[in-house]
């Protein structure tokens, strides 16, 4: 039984170290090499990118990005999934339908349409002003604001759509238990649902973070070229300056940060007490 | 390799200035002062109008992983007394700037957005772009200052040990040939014309009325720019960070 289950796996794990593992390989091999022939190997790059607080900066820019990003696309994403999960099966359908629609468009069409939306002529600006609650049309492209509010839509099903999966496993007798013993509805959210709905929190802010941050289209785009981020650094530094061993380590620091944050949401994951199953 | 001349018919049409030992010049691309006519009346006639803070959150740049931007700065270096080996003036320059930016764009493509959603209305750009631009009916122009027009030249060249090197310089010769070049010259495509047998027609009359006009364009010394390239961009990239 063992023997077979190996096999099986196998032709996956065969693609998966030829096309991932591997690269990655030759991806650090190229960090750690004086210049993109991969003749001398060197340290001198890692300490390039520690040394000079430009590079960290724009490092931790980034980290700070993504937890912003997440947290708003959370304040939204939550809601939406309870929503999701407590209403009509036909509703739930159009709902899950219109959380999915914009991953269905590429990203590139998705943000451009939020360049319309947000420029001094776009429509968020048009109804501002229309409205009177300003004079002078609100500067949001181009700012780190603008780049959040951007990456919490642009990110959305990946919150919505982990929340809502555990949300509509739960058992609906618990909430009903709750009522019964007298907890008025925020209550039982709070102490019954919100609880047992972490896990697909932890996991929906685990794939939004990991998005947001590497979240090329959407940073240059609606940040410009003055708000530099990592994945901007790397392109200017492999494509721009074709300082291609540089490029790599930054890319190969940039993947550990990330790692660190996502396992330490991970970690959190496993010590929530797992509610659903008692 | 060395461009076969002889095996090349169109080659001897172009003027000395677009010939190379190394490969023709098929095209050619000039930087100017970009503007909104609807919102600027007049057009710019010097660079430093984008200094003017009249022009404060208004004025456009691009990456300098661009042609554009690397050909903008080097001429900005030329005009404030840098050289090739001294870029200080330019970024000096640059840093005074910066008030009047009112966005950067990462690549061209951003940058073509910024023109169409009315972001910037003063910015330096290339011919080619400008006509693209136009022809989508985007409000924009472009301005030669009085310091002069300055560009750069597109050229094919063959590379050694090719395959097929007779087919390779038979499609360069192509792209000398009056037909196409006077084909490529109309819009969308707007490549200005090399072929002296080609008359300059439409929007690049503004800029040269003759082929010995266009030959006359200052270009940049690219051999001493090109490996400080990274360098620039490293450099560019620190100054402008908010």
């Amino acid at each position: 039984m063992q023997e077979d289950g190996l096999r099986l796996v196998l032709p996956l794990a065969a693609v998966f170290v030829g096309f991932f593992v591997a690269p990655l390989f030759m991806l650090l091999a190229l960090s750690l090499s004086r210049e993109a022939d991969m003749h001398a190997l060197t340290l001198a790059h890692y300490v390039k990118f520690f040394t000079d607080p430009f590079n960290y900066s724009i490092l931790w820019a980034t980290l700070l990005l993504g937890v912003k990003a997440t947290v708003l696309c959370l304040l939204f994403g939550y809601p939406i999934a309870w929503i999701a999960s407590r209403v009509h099966a036909r509703w739930q359908t159009v709902l899950l339908f219109l959380v999915i629609l914009p991953i269905m468009t590429s990203v590139v069409v998705r943000t451009f349409s939020w360049i319309v939306i947000l420029g001094r002529q776009g429509v968020l600006n048009r109804i501002a002003m229309g409205l009177g609650l300003t004079s002078e049309p609100l500067r949001l492209l181009f700012t780190e604001t603008g780049v959040v509010m951007v990456l919490a839509q642009v990110q959305m099903p990946l919150m919505v759509l982990p929340i809502l999966t555990v949300m509509s496993k739960l058992d609906p007798n618990l909430a009903d238990a709750s009522r019964v013993l007298g907890a008025g509805e925020w209550r039982t959210l709070w102490r019954v649902t919100l609880p047992l709905s972490l896990p697909g929190v932890i996991a929906g802010c685990i794939l939004t973070y990991s998005a947001s941050v590497t979240a090329f289209v959407t940073q240059t785009l609606i940040g410009g070229a003055r708000l530099v981020y990592m994945p901007l650094h790397i392109y200017q530094q492999a494509i721009g300056a074709n300082n291609w061993p540089f490029a790599a380590a930054i890319s190969i620091i940039f993947m550990l940060a990330v790692l660190c944050v996502v396992a330490v949401l991970n970690m959190l994951m496993r010590v929530t007490p797992d509610h659903a199953s008692r | 390799m060395e461009y076969p001349t002889a095996k090349s018919p169109n080659y001897k049409e172009l003027l000395p200035e677009f010939q190379d030992r190394w490969g023709p010049r098929i095209s050619m691309q000039i930087i100017g002062i970009g503007y909104n006519p609807q919102k600027i009346k007049t057009p710019p006639r010097s660079w430093d109008v984008l200094w003017d803070p009249a022009y404060k959150g208004r004025v456009g740049l691009t990456a300098l992983n661009s042609q554009l931007g690397i050909a903008f700065l080097a001429e900005i270096n030329r005009l404030r007394g840098g050289s090739e080996e001294n870029f200080e003036p330019a970024f000096k320059a640059l840093r005074e700037l910066l008030p009047n930016v009112g966005a950067i764009g990462a690549n061209l493509g951003a940058y073509a957005t910024l023109w169409q959603q009315e972001q910037i209305d003063i910015a330096p750009y290339n011919f080619n772009f400008v006509q693209t631009l136009k022809g989508k009916d985007v409000p924009v122009e472009l301005s030669i200052p009085g310091s002069g027009a300055v560009g750069w030249y597109t050229s094919m060249h063959v590379a050694a040990n090719a395959a097929e090197p007779d087919l390779a310089v038979q499609y360069i010769d192509t792209h000398l040939d009056p037909a196409v070049q006077s084909a490529i010259a109309r819009p969308p495509y707007d490549v200005i014309p090399t072929n002296s047998k080609v008359p300059l027609e439409g929007a690049i009359t503004a800029i040269a009325k003759s082929h010995a006009d266009l030959a006359k364009i200052r270009s940049f010394d690219w051999e001493k720019l090109n490996p400080q390239r990274g360098a620039l961009i490293e450099r560019f990239n620190r100054e402008i960070k908010l």
